[in-house]
């Protein structure tokens, strides 16, 4: 009984040949694909470029601090306050990497 | 002609044209499987979409252990499912089987069929997948048991059940409509 009802619905799912999908289905896939690598970018892009804002600020309020404590009482490099030497130490690696890049090609 | 694994290889490096061959190669297979989760046309097609995008961007995770066809289930499965109950649809109803069947070529196969496709509506979704998959697909309880992401065990309890169920239902309705020849 029951291996006739497995013949049953072994040539039910037989007999559908036709899947219903449009005949340009993969160039559709290929599509959407394209817009979600556009959009994918995009979304990289503007994150990144969030960070780098972030980080601009964050440099520029800390070189504004330690201007304005150097202006008050000059003290060497080191003895600035913390946020000063991050931003320029940060600042200084970003420049310095950029000549060693640019040096190499 | 290319072998499969050689456009797996060349989809994994980012050659789009490989990873078309691939679609055009199994997307009725997916489609066929997606249909009886999504009897809706337009939702069905949007579905088969999503899984074809989703294997693009992860086909680089695709290790070969299991058939690519396996893996491209595990994708339908999942989306489906979630895509179902994105629309809040719990339970398909069996006006949108009936009226998908009868778009279909399904219809033309007789009152066996028409009750068939009727009552494979009646199943919960994991039966219905279960089932088309170990008959539409030939798989081994394994492979299902990996689409599906349930123990092989559960898996041959839900095939049993559902099996049961059809059986009854089928038989049942079909004397009462009066065709003859089932002989289930």
């Amino acid at each position: 009984m029951t291996d006739r009802l497995d013949d049953q619905l072994r040539s039910f799912f037989r007999s559908e040949n036709s899947s219903g999908l449009p005949s340009n289905f993969s160039w559709l896939v290929m599509q959407r694909i394209g817009q979600e690598r556009i959009a994918r970018a995009r979304s990289r892009a503007q994150l990144l470029s969030l960070a780098v804002s972030v980080l601009a600020l964050l440099c520029g309020i800390g070189l504004f601090i330690g201007y304005k404590f150097y202006i008050s009482a000059p003290v060497p490099f080191f003895e600035l306050p913390t946020p000063a030497v991050l931003s320029a130490t940060t600042l200084f690696a970003f420049w310095f990497l950029d000549t060693l890049l640019k040096s190499k090609g | 002609m290319e072998q499969e694994s050689d456009l797996i290889n060349a989809a994994q490096a980012g050659d789009p044209r490989a990873f078309e061959r691939l679609v055009i190669q199994y997307q009725d297979m997916v489609a066929r499987f997606v249909h009886r989760i999504i009897p809706s046309p337009e939702d069905r097609e949007e579905v088969c979409q999503d899984v074809f995008v989703k294997a693009f961007f992860n086909v680089s995770k695709y290790r070969g252990e299991a058939k690519l066809s396996t893996w491209l289930f595990q994708i339908a499965y999942r989306t489906a499912i979630s895509f179902k109950r994105k629309r809040v649809l719990s339970q398909v109803s069996l006006e949108d089987y009936e009226i998908a069947d009868t778009r279909g070529d399904v219809l033309e196969q007789g009152d066996v069929s028409r009750e068939i496709a009727r009552q494979l509506g009646r199943l919960s979704l994991e039966e219905r997948s279960v089932v088309t998959l170990y008959y539409m697909q030939d798989m081994s309880v394994d492979d299902i048991a990996n689409i599906v992401e349930r123990p092989a065990g559960s898996v041959k309890s839900i095939l049993h059940r559902a099996r049961a169920k059809l059986q009854e239902r089928l038989e049942s309705d079909l004397v009462e409509a009066g065709v003859q020849g089932i002989g289930l």
